[in-house]
């Protein structure tokens, strides 16, 4: 998937685990984990908004492009 | 308990106990009907029968060999397998929604497999079946009055059209699923 997530980039970062910033979302660290772990298929506004809130970064910090290469 | 799971569970209950009736009763009105004075009686004033093209099958002529009655007996037993077999997949499926699970891949499969069911059971159970109970029905008769006939004709285009409703209902399914997953995984 071209999509990386670096969400426990930024959650190092901060020293912050999961569960808390889960607490702070919103959301079940279980779905939070599936973000984490890059299996999800879509994340809504309000969700990234509410993250980037608490990790108080940009959105671009946790998500990041990178096309697949060619295999050769 | 819901209501799902508390009509479900006794929906279930009904096909446990219906399965085993149709293949039974086959066996019991094919070999001893013609032995027992209370089936007899049942069937002489119709409350049970066996026909075959809109015409009851007289299995209580004792000129009837032991060979067309084994015929005729395959003939309604093939029919009843597919009944059974429909039975067995409702039963899986209500003891799904009996433990809460309304929607899998589960669900999916059970609808595919009645689809698929119904529509052998309109091609060759229904097309096979009439041949074997034409030719048990028959086969007692003379030599020169024997039939074995082959037929597709209205009750199999109704089953076909109920089977190919199953197995789009399963694709239906299949694409719902989909949508549930990408609901699922969408944070």
């Amino acid at each position: 998937m071209p999509l990386i997530i670096n969400l426990d980039v930024e959650l190092a970062k901060k020293k912050m685990k999961l569960n808390d910033l889960a607490a702070l979302v919103g959301i079940t660290p279980q779905n939070l984990s599936v973000l984490k772990t890059g299996r999800a298929k879509a994340i809504r506004f309000s969700t990234l908004e509410a993250i980037c809130q608490a990790l108080g970064c940009q959105p671009g910090d946790i998500l990041q492009f990178e096309e697949s290469s060619p295999s050769s | 308990m819901t209501k799902i799971q508390r009509i479900s569970k006794y929906m279930k209950l009904g096909c446990l106990t219906y399965m085993p009736i149709p293949i039974l009763a086959s066996l019991l009105l094919w070999f001893t009907a013609h032995k027992i004075p209370f089936i007899e009686y049942l069937y002489k004033a119709g409350y049970i029968s066996i026909s075959h093209a809109g015409k009851p099958i007289d299995i209580l002529s004792a000129n009837m060999t032991a060979l067309a009655r084994t015929v005729g007996f395959f003939g309604s037993f093939l029919t009843d397998l597919f009944t059974v077999l429909i039975f067995y997949f409702l039963y899986q499926l209500l003891s799904l929604y009996e433990k809460g699970k309304i929607f899998s891949h589960q669900h999916v499969r059970l609808f595919k497999n009645m689809g698929y069911t119904t529509l052998g059971y309109a091609t060759l159970g229904l097309m096979f079946s009439d041949t074997l109970l034409t030719l048990g029905n028959t086969l007692s008769n003379p030599p020169g009055q024997r039939i074995l006939a082959i037929g597709f004709g209205t009750p199999n285009i109704e089953f076909a059209f109920y089977g190919l409703i199953g197995v789009l209902l399963s694709w239906i399914m299949a694409e719902g699923l989909k949508l549930k997953s990408d609901q699922e995984l969408t944070i």
